[in-house]
């Protein structure tokens, strides 16, 4: 590359200043000051470590920790914006890459950011981005104003989609200031499209974030660096004959650990739990699972709907499926989101008109629903905050209305709220009242570590949604265990999942983040798997065998995401890669 | 000057001078937004304050770097450029111009800075005027500026680029220096690789017998080969664009003096 070629020297006047003098125009006198000094004041920020770092450590909405600074100060200053965020589950490796992004922007050093993450976890970093960052990102996947990949300046897409032809040659025709890739050990095999892609699009920096960089053995580490900095670690070969013991590469050679440490620690940043721990207190997950025995009359209301549903669904095409599904989870949620459900079965004509007479007059003879009688006992003997997650608005008006009628001060939030409105229902829930009553819209973006009890009433069917409701409460900076009430009543689907899936991977007890390495490839759609093995059940021992072996595979999923997380430590165990030890080592 | 109070200053400078009402009490300022700017502001009243103790104790944004307001102001700043007419204390009738310029290298790093250049508008040669300078309206002879303000402007770039000129190539050699690490492993790394895929051949040969396999494996090597060559090329391309160095010199404001 020759200097010419290298340099691009631009003389803009993008005020038209001289076309202004040469017509003898004056313009805005007020306003020269103003310029030279925000020019002044921008030259200033973009020289220093990390402009944005006092604005972080006082933004009350969002905790942010000393590691995650130091990380970031670590990857802008010393490893030329470009880093593999290696930090161990549940340390915000997101905030890290929040942190880097926002410092680019805000110095006009990047204006084209680009994040690539697995689908299931495309909506969190939208509304973490948003919520923490004020980053408004375009999601390519369910975002209305999505257009066109080179038309958004902050986009989200998955990595799957990535990589469909169409978009791959359009990412690779736009140059990127910054380009994040979240579970980047997806990336760990060079042959794939995955691989190639990121190895191919124009970038200045790259961040790549993984807990688990090394899963079976250490090419999967060595692929990784190389789209760091290609050639970083020599060949393949050469690298596997210096620091690797055998064959399979599982084994690293102690005799060139530390060699091995110094080379990693210029484009590797890395904090264990441990080295937190100093100022973390992390906190544990308690879960309370309730599933219930229904009333008479209740048992009787959700086997009809559900016979009314399997009947339809039998006859069915496949364009009812998702109705039907709804009008199921509708079912198990209250009574009056069971009339809901009627209402909209007889709309659809799923249920003439006598059928739904008769249903709803079984459930008009149901007083009270048995979670909320049970939920109340649990209320009444605990005066500190609940938080009460229901996936829909007339649960909410249930519950809201017969604990408003019980005396209780509630906070209601949910999407129909405008911005100013949401911030008042938290408002009020941090000062004034003793529970809120949330949607699932509640889940996204806010922050409620004041409280450390949290309530599903009804149960979300995706995983990654139970994560993203607990982890509003459950967070590092969260001063109390957390109590995790879950509700179903027996024989409702919501009970299997409960007891022969979530029970048998402890999902309401794993640790911060953890969730993501066993859900992160699923696409949203096992829900469907689940109704769909309930619908196709003729007995309540056929439901549980199925479910028990959804279970089983769950189960399996957890193991191999174990033993992966074990081989990551291990292979960095005694690596000092931490940015706070870094800055330590350097006198700061 | 403190980076806080320059944005102290800074700030209280653009709304005064934008002539937003503004008031302060106890370290917290409230300025009513204009209609016209409410939208871009996303707000009718500003709250903030300086300082980090106080917006602990009221409800009120905090500014200093990082911060939302700080970040509309400086952008609604920077794209305002400027010609201001002002004069010296004692003038003698000499016109010059200078020009404001932001200068700005960036690659895989940056760095900015402001500079300003004096051009005699008629002599057309680097002049510097160190006196203090009241705004001044006065007449200029339009003829003298249409046929003088390109030419002034191109012997300001030269002095320009003649300041700039250590920044510059300390800017250029860091970076060239950094892409030459890296253009260096990289290179080296395929290299090698080649290397290995050629004396995988000869082991191949010492190794057989069977004419035909060997030419068969010396051909999938070529193949490998021949692929590694042209991943070598189109990474090749990412890296020099990587290390693509930005050279602009934004004129960005413009004083005519009457000296």
């Amino acid at each position: 590359m020759t200097d010419t070629e290298n340099i691009r020297i631009q003389y803009p006047d993008k005020f038209g200043i001289k076309e202004k003098l040469r017509n003898n125009l004056e313009h805005n006198p007020e306003f020269l000051e103003l310029t030279l000094k925000s020019h002044e004041l921008l030259s200033l920020l973009q020289n220093q470590k990390l402009a944005i770092t006092e604005s972080l450590r006082v933004n009350k909405n969002v905790s942010i920790f000393e590691h995650q600074i130091r990380a970031a100060q670590r990857v802008k200053n010393d490893l030329g914006g470009s880093a593999l965020l290696s930090d161990e589950v549940g340390l915000g490796k997101t905030v890290e890459a929040g942190i880097i992004i926002k410092e680019f922007l805000m110095t006009s050093l990047a204006k084209k950011v680009l994040i690539l993450a697995p689908p299931s976890l495309l909506l969190q970093w939208q509304d973490e981005m948003i919520s923490k960052f004020n980053l408004d990102f375009v999601s390519q996947k369910g975002d209305s104003r999505f257009t066109s990949v080179s038309s958004h300046n902050l986009l989200l897409m998955s990595h799957s989609s990535a990589v469909f032809p169409n978009y791959s040659e359009a990412l690779k025709n736009i140059f990127w200031d910054i380009i994040v890739v979240d579970e980047a050990h997806s990336m760990k095999n060079s042959q794939t499209h995955k691989h190639k892609l990121v190895q191919n699009l124009s970038k200045r920096h790259l961040l790549l974030l993984s807990a688990t960089p090394v899963q079976n053995n250490l090419s999967e580490l060595y692929n990784i660096v190389e789209l760091l900095r290609p050639g970083y670690l020599g060949t393949w070969n050469q690298f596997k004959e210096k620091y690797t013991l055998d064959d399979s590469s599982r084994r690293l050679n102690p005799l060139y650990r530390e060699e091995l440490q110094e080379i990693l620690s210029k484009v590797v940043v890395r904090t264990t739990r441990k080295e937190v721990g100093q100022y973390i207190d992390f906190k544990e997950r308690i879960p309370h699972t309730n599933i219930l025995e229904p009333t008479e009359k209740e048992s009787l209301l959700y086997r009809q709907i559900t016979d009314c549903i399997r009947e339809a669904y039998d006859a069915s095409e496949d364009s009812n499926f998702l109705a039907l599904m709804t009008y199921q989870r509708l079912a198990a949620s209250s009574t009056r989101c069971s009339k809901r459900a009627l209402y909209k079965m007889k709309m659809n004509k799923v249920i003439d008109g006598q059928k739904y007479d008769s249903l709803i007059s079984i459930a008009d003879q149901i007083p009270i629903d048995s979670k909320l009688l049970d939920l109340m006992k649990i209320i009444s003997s605990d005066k500190s905050k609940f938080l009460i997650f229901t996936e829909f608005y007339a649960t909410q008006d249930y519950v809201v209305e017969y604990l408003k009628e019980h005396g209780y001060s509630v906070a209601v939030f949910n999407g129909k709220l405008s911005v100013d409105e949401r911030s008042e229902s938290v408002r009020n829930f941090k000062n004034k009242c003793q529970i809120m009553v949330s949607t699932g819209a509640g889940g996204e973006g806010q922050n409620f570590q004041f409280c450390h009890n949290v309530v599903n009433y009804d149960l979300p069917w995706n995983p990654m949604k139970v994560e993203q409701k607990i982890g509003r409460v459950h967070r590092i900076g969260q001063t109390s265990d957390v109590n995790i009430y879950n509700y179903a009543i027996h024989g409702t689907i919501e009970a299997y999942i409960l007891e022969l899936l979530y029970e048998k991977i402890q999902l309401f007890t794993m640790v911060l983040g953890e969730m993501d390495l066993i859900f992160e490839d699923s696409e949203d759609n096992s829900s469907q798997t689940w109704f769909k093995e309930f619908m196709d059940s003729k007995s309540e021992s056929e439901i549980k065998n199925k479910f028990s072996s959804l279970g089983d595979s769950l189960k399996n999923q957890k193991e191999v995401a174990e033993v992966v997380k074990n081989f990551s430590s291990d292979v960095f165990q005694n690596f000092n890669l931490s940015a706070i030890k870094g800055e330590d080592d350097n006198g700061a | 000057m403190e980076p806080e109070n320059k944005i102290r200053e800074f700030v209280i400078s653009f709304f005064s001078i934008s002539k937003f009402q503004i008031s302060e009490k106890s370290g917290v300022y409230t300025v009513l937004v204009p209609e016209i700017n409410q939208n871009y502001f996303q707000k009718s009243k500003l709250v903030f304050t300086f300082d980090e103790k106080v917006s602990n104790e009221v409800n009120c944004d905090l500014i200093i770097p990082g911060s939302k307001i700080l970040f509309q102001i400086m952008t609604l700043c920077s794209n305002k450029g400027s010609i201001v007419k002002k004069r010296t204390k004692y003038p003698t009738g000499i016109i010059v111009v200078r020009y404001h310029f932001f200068v700005h290298f960036s690659s895989t790093s940056n760095t900015s800075k402001l500079f300003s250049v004096d051009v005699d508008l008629q002599k057309l040669q680097i002049t510097n005027i160190v006196d203090d300078l009241t705004e001044y309206d006065f007449a200029i002879d339009p003829k003298s500026l249409l046929e003088n303000v390109t030419k002034s402007y191109i012997v300001a770039l030269d002095d320009l680029k003649e300041k700039t000129d250590a920044l510059k190539t300390d800017f250029i050699n860091a970076n060239q220096s950094q892409y030459q690490n890296d253009y260096k492993i990289f290179v080296t790394k395929f290299d090698d690789e080649i290397r290995e895929l050629d004396n995988s051949i000869n082991e191949k040969e010492k190794t057989s017998d069977d004419l035909e396999k060997i030419k068969k494996y010396r051909f999938m090597i070529m193949d490998k080969i021949t692929d590694l060559e042209k991943e070598k090329n189109e990474l090749l391309g990412n890296l020099e664009k990587k290390y693509k160095i930005n050279l602009n010199y934004n004129l960005i404001a413009c004083e005519l003096i009457l000296s």
